[in-house]
């Protein structure tokens, strides 16, 4: 009783609501966003030397109808697994200008310099992480907290652009993925009641982050191709990390099959391994069948 | 034969036709620029009949945000021994120009689903297979804007208080990497206040400046927000958020979380949620706040109904803010730098 109560409560007040945001329509209707920046390129992969600066530009426009301040700065890289404790590049950024106003339609490059500190021979990492920060302000903020009267309360609205920034010292970068296993099991999913699951799992042995892609095929006892496509992922492969990428696929009817993974570690570096398994008639999955 | 032609005129036509002709497998690549790049499907089908059988399999493409479906031109066809397998390619174009309404081998810009139908001789159909993710065609983008970008609170009331004024979000991202596949990202929110925050002199423990800051920087009031990602659940609550908007701040279910045995609530649950500080949060993304994103790496989000760990909105999305002034906060004018974040790796 009290739940049905509650849901007719919810649905007077939920009238009551939509009656009240038909009525705000006119106040919260508002024109499309007027300011916003672009910046080319959206991710820094570099080698840098470990003893000299290294330079390039970012280039930022503005497609939006009003001008806008852009300030640049450096941050800690977003996405880390806390276990892996990576060096920063966070203070060895520096930009020129790192703060400039873009008229509506405006263009502008800004100079980067990377300078890697002097004492980087005391540490042996191959690489490190950052991030480029580039907020948008409108150039015109119609009040500043500082000019706040009375007790009035004020919000801005920051929209910021966070670049990956992978520094990689020249001379230390080295490249060495281990395919650790590929593992074939029966998965019961949300919306389909047999899978067959396979984790491939890669470890990054070397110095520098990969970003690996391939390709899985599965074969019958008769050597036809079951199903095959390419696997891989966008997310980086940070060195000493480990990952496993999953592949669901309906469960093929009970008989033995092949798997064959392919892994490209980068372009001419290539890592294969075979498994066999079987789908008994009772839909278990066996691994390596005698 | 004759006994075959007899049932399919005295019963009803099944939705599949008896021929067992199979499709085995399908692969595309699901992101491409246009003008111009190839879109090639792949698709393996099988014949398990005694005899060489026709098969045609017609690749059908849905515009996603218009329903349109088209037939891309030509169709695969082939004629296909007994117990024989084999695979087909197409490969199809992209332009910027609209496609026309009928079949046409020209993909334009857009987001499509992908269906592959194959057909025997006689035209029925036998067999079919969705793409299990979806075709983007369209120009590398990536864009975050939002309005209003300052907005003046006036005097924050006492007790939980929804601002009105939404925040429109509106936000493009197109990019993929060398396997044509979509490239993770998030947009997550926060306040930047550390340089601000100051907290009470002499405290025991100083408090996490996210939300509202004090002009002197002693105290802060919290911040959260609603947007639709964050529900409520329609079925369990009976708030239909797509609907209704923004649930109600006064009701605990929303605000602090729906009721669990024990007097307990299930916090993770609550609809409208903090809004942390850039400090409050680590590397790790369970301690962010993220409003929308893309991350098939993230067991939160990609199941295997939805693959692409995809927990975007439609842009533009709307995103409302609310305060909870309680007994211990300090009258006075309070701001905050509020950042809304796109992240790619």
């Amino acid at each position: 009783m009290k739940d049905r109560c509650r849901v007719e409560g919810v649905g007077c007040r939920g009238k009551a609501i939509l009656a009240a945001f038909v009525l705000l329509t006119p106040f919260t209707l508002h024109p499309s966003p007027v300011f916003s920046v672009e910046v080319e390129p959206t991710r820094l992969e570099l080698k840098i030397q470990p003893d000299q600066p290294t330079r390039g530009e970012l280039k930022i426009s503005n497609p939006g109808r009003q001008p806008v301040e852009v300030r640049l700065s450096a941050g800690p890289y977003r996405f880390l697994d806390p276990k892996l404790k990576l060096p920063s590049c966070q203070d060895w950024f520096r930009f020129e200008p790192d703060r400039l106003t873009l008229a509506a339609g405006a263009a502008t490059s800004v100079a980067y310099t990377v300078t890697p500190p002097s004492n980087l021979d005391v540490d042996t990492a191959g690489e490190y992480l950052g991030a480029i920060l580039v907020d948008q302000y409108p150039a015109e903020q119609p009040v500043r907290p500082e000019q706040a009267v009375g007790q009035t309360s004020h919000l801005t609205v920051v929209p910021r652009l966070a670049l990956a920034a992978y520094l990689m010292i020249q001379g230390r970068e080295q490249v060495e993925v281990e395919l650790t296993g590929v593992r074939v099991r029966r998965s019961k999913g949300q919306s389909s009641p047999d899978l067959l699951r396979i984790d491939v799992a890669l470890k990054n042995n070397g110095t520098v982050h990969v970003r690996p892609s391939g390709t899985y095929a599965l074969f019958d006892a008769e050597n036809h191709l079951v199903r095959g496509s390419p696997l891989g992922k966008g997310m980086p492969l940070l060195p000493t990390a480990g990952m496993t990428i999953p592949v669901l696929l309906p469960l093929p009817p009970a008989g033995r099959y092949r798997l064959v993974v392919t892994i490209e570690v980068q372009e001419g570096t290539v890592l294969q391994k075979e498994t066999l398994f079987e789908v008994a008639p009772d839909k278990t999955v066996l691994s390596n069948p005698s | 034969m004759t006994i075959g032609l007899s049932a399919i005129c005295l019963f009803p036509c099944p939705a599949f036709a008896a021929f067992n002709l199979k499709l085995v497998n399908t692969s595309f690549d699901t992101h491409f620029n246009p003008p111009g790049e190839p879109v090639t499907f792949q698709v393996t089908l099988r014949n398990n009949e005694t005899t060489t059988q026709f098969a045609e399999v017609d690749i059908s493409i849905t515009d996603i945000s218009t329903g349109q479906e088209r037939t891309l031109v030509p169709v695969l066809t082939v004629s296909l021994p007994a117990g024989g397998q084999t695979t087909l390619t197409g490969t199809y174009r992209t332009a910027f120009q609209k496609a026309p309404t009928g079949a046409s081998g020209i993909i334009s810009p857009g987001s499509y689903t992908v269906a592959f139908t194959m057909f025997d001789g006689n035209g029925d159909r036998t067999d079919q297979l969705r793409g299990k993710f979806p075709l983007h065609v369209g120009s590398e983008t990536e864009d975050l804007r939002v309005f209003p970008e300052a907005i003046n609170l006036g005097t924050l009331p006492a007790g939980r208080h929804m601002f009105p004024t939404p925040i429109e979000v509106r936000w493009s991202f197109l990019r993929f990497n060398r396997l044509r596949q979509d490239q993770p990202f998030t947009i997550r929110i926060y306040t930047d206040n550390a340089a601000r925050f100051e907290g009470i002199p002499h405290a025991l423990r100083k408090a996490s400046p996210a939300g509202l800051v004090s002009l002197d920087g002693r105290y802060a009031i919290p911040l959260k927000c609603w947007n639709l990602n964050y529900g409520p659940d329609i079925q369990e609550t009976g708030w239909d958020a797509a609907l209704a908007g923004p649930p109600p701040v006064d009701e605990d279910d929303f605000w602090r979380g729906p009721p669990l045995l024990e007097g307990r609530r299930n916090y993770d649950a609550a609809s409208w949620v903090r809004i942390p500080d850039l400090v409050d949060m680590t590397p790790n993304p369970v301690t962010w706040r993220r409003l929308i994103g893309q991350d098939q790496s993230d067991s939160r989000f990609a199941t295997d109904s939805n693959p692409t760990g995809d927990f975007t909105l439609k842009s533009p999305f709307t995103l409302y803010l609310a305060t909870d002034a309680g007994p211990t906060a300090v009258e006075g004018s309070y701001a905050t730098t509020l950042v809304v974040e796109l992240w790619s790796p």
